[in-house]
């Protein structure tokens, strides 16, 4: 880490410990809203929403490698907002897009008032066309994720039979929301398009377009991951803690080996995980053609550990760990739901095992 | 390969559940439930995603039964029960989960009621029994307590004898559909100069008595199921103790066993496999469904091998049992077994659901409701299953507790 990262690592540390009350982000989840407006002003005063951006766009010009230590800090406090989906993934593809775009949109995801996801991949995406001068896309996207907290949309789409990137403005008129909460805390959406496009909303077309698809949904795989990595160790932690002060037969639940050697395993995977994250982000930052290879590794090396990390952090806590009051649940649920975001799990094994080097 | 005093399992005396002459009652069981289970109760039963259905459902469903005579499946005939043989009890309890019958609350019929007709005094009897059959009283189990789970024997709520009462005080936790109930049956200690578990006596408490709070708690689904209840100063009759004072250790120890022993865990299984199959008919995948898909076919195939066996274990005690045995240290392994295994095909259901996992839909759980839900009917539940049954291997003795119940009665270590 060089000491910008470190920095930014640091005040986000302090930040989020000290601010981010989990009792008072879940009694704002249970309630549907979608994000802390207070936390939201704050992480913009932070810079968190300008990191990714070239300094010419007026950002900072963090890599990933950065990015994934603000989003392992994210996962360990489990921060519902979704501050890096919006800028990190929306706004890459808006920052790629036209010189209008750019201008009016980019300035509003970095302030916060804008705030912009991504769904999930689709093979065809909704349909843009050209009718008497006026450009119009059209199509359902299922379980946009922060759909209903967003206020726009960047999505895939596809313009005749070449691909493209639009944005839409979620309250335009001929945009349909159907907003749900999800176990996470989080106000997820089906969302229906059949609404009129500035020419400015095409943000990409063609090779372009293919190209920032790939891209994208790789930092998003590995944003996931990174985010993964923070949660369980946020579940070890919780598990550490809890088990040396619960005392039950007594003595502490942390003097019964056979606990231990569970928490030494649960410590194995963490580190795993974060080993590969951390190869990979460095390689998407390095250009490394080991970059796809080294995310999809990531992702489904998470995947699998946090499923074990999470189990395990609430077996082990026993039945304070089934309320939604206690913390260490939140994790499990969370990562449940990452593990098919933004790709199934078997997906990215399946795409592994596609581009792996061939063995001879 | 099992060293020890106590054999897991006793030989010979196979078990066959589905022999010929049981297909004419499994036939009746059926056309009954075709006639019985409305359309409402089905949906309760589709749409549990704990132990427990509904309550209004299983409560409606626990009359029906008991109007038929069948609601104690388990029960001799002397007490109300059917009278039924091993495998008719197994049989009636098949078809009712394979028809999305809704869960009846257990505790009183399942846990209580066997313990009743061993420890408890005649006016006990007759007084409890037919209100339990009625379903008139709804009993939860008050046992843990939060500073006492897996050392159960650490427990702290006082009874204090008064004349011709108890005072009790202290709490209870994690105490299922006490929401619910009007009764609560309770560990409680009576001595506290010997060694914990000769101080515990077990006590029967209505839950209308003055100085009972009961305070509920939101799970991980954000749903009530369990609650905490406090005592303070509850005046209990001395009538109500069941067995000796400072022998309700004994007592608890019996209805543990038929906590886990009593429960087949193979049912369960079989209705979660069914429902992964006609889920996995119906999630897309490449070109084709997650039917098609063999790289998910393997890993179910494994799970199904696994129910396989747990099913020939669970007959294999069955076996045992018929000809007399106890099924001992046995009910641990069946219920370390069949729990990870639940859990387990929860992990695959999962797997099938993907994004449609995430929204919690909590009205579109309700029974009643008939607006329109935001994911397919196969993945309604999928999640909240997954998140509540994490609990089954923390209920009823942690998985933890019953390897070291193995280790020490099977292994002898
Ligand atoms: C959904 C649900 C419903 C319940 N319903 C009821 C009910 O109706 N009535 C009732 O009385 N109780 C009920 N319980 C409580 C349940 O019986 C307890 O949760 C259980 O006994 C475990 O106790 P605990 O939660 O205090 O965990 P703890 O005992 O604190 O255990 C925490 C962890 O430590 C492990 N551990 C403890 N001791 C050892 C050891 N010696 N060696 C190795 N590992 C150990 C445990 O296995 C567990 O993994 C319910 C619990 C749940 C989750």
């Amino acid at each position: 880490m060089n000491d910008e990262q470190q920095m930014l690592r640091d005040s986000a540390e302090r930040y989020l410990r000290d601010n981010y009350d989990f009792a008072a982000r879940q009694a704002m989840a249970d309630q549907g809203i979608g994000i802390d407006e207070q936390h939201w002003q704050n992480f913009v005063a932070m810079g968190w929403t300008a990191m990714s951006f070239t300094e010419q766009d007026g950002g900072f010009g963090f890599g990933l490698a950065a990015i994934g230590q603000l989003a392992e800090l994210f996962g360990y406090h489990l921060v519902r907002e979704p501050m890096l989906e919006s800028a990190l993934l929306a706004g890459e593809v808006i920052a790629a897009g036209t010189e209008q775009a750019k201008q009016s949109l980019l300035p509003a995801i970095m302030d916060g008032s804008a705030l912009a996801t991504i769904p999930y991949p689709t093979d065809t995406g909704p349909e843009l066309s050209e009718r008497n001068g006026r450009r119009t896309v059209r199509g359902r996207l299922e379980y946009v994720p922060s759909g209903g907290t967003a206020t726009h949309l960047v999505t895939p789409a596809s313009h005749g039979s070449a691909p493209a990137w639009v944005i839409v403005d979620l309250q335009a008129p001929g945009v349909q929301r159907q907003t749900f909460l999800t176990h996470d805390g989080r106000l997820g959406a089906h969302v229906t398009l059949d609404t009129d496009l500035e020419d400015s909303d095409l943000l990409l077309s063609g090779d372009d377009a293919q190209q920032m698809q790939t891209t994208v949904y790789q930092r998003a795989m590995l944003l996931a991951a990174a985010e993964g990595v923070g949660a369980m160790q946020g579940a070890l932690d919780l598990t550490v803690d809890y088990t040396r002060q619960r005392q039950q037969f007594g003595q502490p639940l942390s003097a019964f080996q056979a606990l231990q050697h569970r928490m030494a395993d649960m410590l194995i995977q963490v580190e795993l995980a974060r080993s590969l994250v951390t190869a990979a982000c460095d390689a998407v930052d390095g250009n490394s053609d080991q970059a796809l290879t080294l995310s999809l590794a990531a992702k489904a090396k998470v995947d699998s550990a946090a499923r074990r990390v999470t189990q395990e952090a609430i077996q082990m806590h026993g039945g304070i760990a089934t309320t939604n009051e206690y913390r260490v649940g939140h994790y499990f649920k969370r990562m449940a739901l990452l593990e098919s975001w933004p790709q199934h799990r078997d997906q990215v094994i399946e795409a592994f095992i596609q581009g792996r080097q061939p063995v001879n | 390969m099992w060293a020890s005093e106590q054999k897991p399992i006793e030989d010979g005396t196979p078990a066959e559940v589905t022999v010929d002459s049981h297909e004419a009652f499994r036939d009746s069981v059926r056309t009954f439930l075709g006639q019985a289970l409305t359309p409402e109760l089905k949906r309760a039963g589709e749409l549990t995603t704990s132990v427990f259905s509904d309550f209004e459902a299983a409560l409606k469903w626990h009359k029906i039964l008991h109007a038929q005579g069948w609601v104690a499946a388990d029960w001799p005939e002397e007490y109300g029960g059917p009278g039924w043989d091993i495998h008719q009890r197994y049989i009636f309890q098949e078809e009712c989960k394979l028809a999305n019958a809704p869960s009846l609350v257990m505790m009183g019929i399942q846990m209580l009621g066997p313990m009743l007709m061993h420890y408890g005094t005649e006016e006990q009897k007759n007084h409890y029994l037919p209100r339990m059959l009625s379903g008139e009283d709804i009993w939860c189990q008050g046992y843990s307590e939060p500073g006492a789970g897996s050392d159960l024997a650490s427990l702290k709520t006082t009874a204090v004898r008064d004349g011709d009462d108890y005072v009790v005080s202290g709490t209870k936790i994690w105490t299922s559909m006490a929401h619910h109930a009007n009764q609560i049956f309770c560990l409680v200690r009576t001595d506290k100069t010997v060694k914990p578990q000769a101080g515990i006596s077990f006590l029967l408490v209505d839950l209308q008595s003055p100085g009972i709070t009961i305070t509920p708690i939101v799970s991980l689904d954000g749903q009530v199921e369990q609650c905490q209840v406090f005592f303070d100063d509850v005046r209990v009759p001395v009538a109500n103790l069941v067995g000796e004072e400072n022998d309700g250790w004994s007592v608890a120890k019996f209805l543990l066993e038929f906590e886990r022993g009593g429960h087949n865990f193979t049912i369960d299984v079989k209705k979660q496999l069914r429902k992964i199959h006609h889920q996995a008919q119906q999630t897309p995948w490449q070109d084709g469904s997650r039917a098609e898909d063999p790289v998910f076919q393997h890993r179910l195939a494994e799970a199904e091998i696994d129910a396989m066996a747990l099913e020939q274990t669970e007959l294999r005690i069955k076996g045992a049992v018929a000809t007399g045995g106890n099924p001992g240290a046995l009910s641990s392994l069946v219920k370390v077994v069949g729990t990870e295994l639940g859990q387990r095909l929860n992990e695959l259901a999962m797997d099938l659901a993907g994004p449609a996992a995430g929204p919690m839909n909590l009205e579109a759980l309700n029974p009643g409701f008939d607006g329109d839900t935001c994911v397919p009917e196969h993945a309604l539940t999928t999640m909240a299953e997954y998140i509540n049954n994490r609990a089954s291997t923390i209920y009823g003795g942690t998985a933890e507790i019953q390897r070291s119940i193995i280790a020490k009665k099977v292994l002898g270590l």
